[in-house]
């Protein structure tokens, strides 16, 4: 493990950056229709839960990573095995993100340019940083909170110029309960949700442990706002016809910004905000999983990871589907139920089970 | 070397994922056609590839080397 530390606040950003990144870009929830936003809402209560079963792991081993505990857990062969396991799901997690986010800007900015040299320059970037260490990670996500939040600022103020919002597009509400719930469960809750799993390899470095959980929450709270009311907005812009056809309704929703007939096509800004983002989810999982890498495989310099790991997430988004079509049929079909469950709520649960019936008699 | 191989055996096990989720949702020769986006790249990108997967070597290399100096 790094000798570093990070403060509650650097912890609240990235967790804030972490959570927000992909899920302004996809359609989040959308199964749920209107009330997708009510979905949203739903899976942050219960990812609050979620959380408090990663914290209550983490206060029995507040030293050691996810990756070094399972092994004082379920013994050496069966541990290290699901450490392994839980490495490789964090890269497959940073490979669909950076997939999710080369085919972004080549659809809204760089369309001559090829996907895997787009992807290239940010896995280069993120690279970098994970090489510095997780210090440098959160001081990053300091710098760039300010500038994602002016642009957010910005973005809301535009479209409520514009007099794009319709209202009436997010009615009737609570349509049909059982599918919002069902979008919940199936959905929502894994992606941006549950993935802060990854964060039970950054609580470690916390300098003030004791204030963990009023950050958290807070930060998950604050995140589950945000995606929600972006949501309606993008709803009450777009309608629901319209996003359930677009790749990326927040930008479709800002494509369609015209202000006094001379402020139009700033999506191009826009992505900035997104790419901040992007940035910081495939950081953050790539440094876990280098992290937990490097204590797996006791590797004395854990930065020499970074390029070959790099390397590997980007070479993993480039096989990882045909197009993005399958990309996303992936992500909201197969990957949920086959890997985010298990990794995120089943696997965390029965390590819950065990520690407290081994902490017990403690 | 190490990392090299843990990365390597790594990639291989995540294309093995990918691969097994195609196969699950169905997709017809999901390992051939998973690949496109490798096979379609012109020659400006495999120089990039191959540049990026140069560097890969380039660590190892210099610690055999210091290696092979300390030695002497």
């Amino acid at each position: 493990m790094e000798k570093a530390k990070i403060s509650t606040s650097q912890l609240f950003i990235v967790m804030i950056l972490f959570q927000l990144s992909n899920s302004l870009l996809i359609p989040l929830a959308m199964r749920a229709g209107r009330d997708s936003w009510l979905a949203i809402l739903i899976a942050t209560a219960i990812s609050i839960f979620l959380f408090f079963i990663y914290r209550a792991l983490y206060l029995y081993y507040p030293s050691l990573l996810l990756t070094d505990y399972t092994e004082k857990l379920i013994g050496k062969v069966l541990g290290r095995t699901l450490a392994f396991l839980y490495i490789l799901f964090f890269l497959y997690s940073a490979a669909r993100v950076l997939r999710e986010f080369g085919v972004m800007l080549l659809s809204f900015a760089f369309p001559e340019t090829p996907l895997f040299v787009a992807s290239a320059l940010m896995i280069l970037v993120v690279i970098y940083t994970i090489y510095k260490g997780i210090e440098v990670v959160a001081r990053t996500g300091e710098l760039l909170f300010v500038v994602m939040l002016m642009l957010a600022f910005f973005l809301f103020l535009l479209i409520a110029i514009s007099g794009l919002i319709d209202i009436s597009n997010l009615r009737p509400t609570l349509e049909d309960s059982p599918k919002i719930l069902k979008t919940v469960f199936t959905e929502t809750l894994y992606v941006p949700f549950g993935e802060i799993i990854v964060f039970t390899m950054i609580f470690p470095y916390l300098n003030q442990a004791k204030k963990l959980k009023k950050t958290a929450v807070a930060a998950i709270s604050i995140t589950g706002v945000a995606l929600a009311f972006t949501t309606i907005l993008n709803i009450s812009v777009l309608g629901v016809p319209l996003i359930e056809r677009s790749l990326f309704p927040l930008l479709t929703t800002i494509q369609s910004i015209e202000v006094g007939e001379f402020l139009e096509r700033l999506d191009v800004i826009f992505i900035l905000a997104l790419i901040i983002g992007g940035f910081f989810k495939v950081a953050v999982y790539t440094y876990c999983a280098l992290i937990g890498t490097a204590s797996l495989f006791n590797i004395k310099e854990p930065s020499k990871l970074a390029y070959p790991l790099g390397i590997t997430v980007l070479f993993t988004s480039m096989v990882i589907a045909s197009n993005y079509s399958q990309h996303i049929e992936e992500g909201l079909n197969a990957f949920p139920i086959y890997v985010q469950l298990p990794f995120q709520i089943i696997l965390p649960v029965f390590l819950l089970f065990i520690a407290f019936i081994k902490n017990r008699k403690k | 070397m190490k990392i090299l191989g843990i990365s390597l055996t790594m990639f291989i096990l995540l294309a093995g994922i990918s691969f097994g989720i195609d196969f699950i949702k169905g997709y017809k020769i999901p390992a051939i056609k998973s690949l496109n986006p490798l096979y379609v790249m012109e020659i400006p990108e495999l120089a990039i590839m191959y540049l990026l997967l140069l560097f890969l070597f380039v660590d190892p290399v210099l610690s055999f080397l210091q290696k092979k100096r300390n030695r002497k």
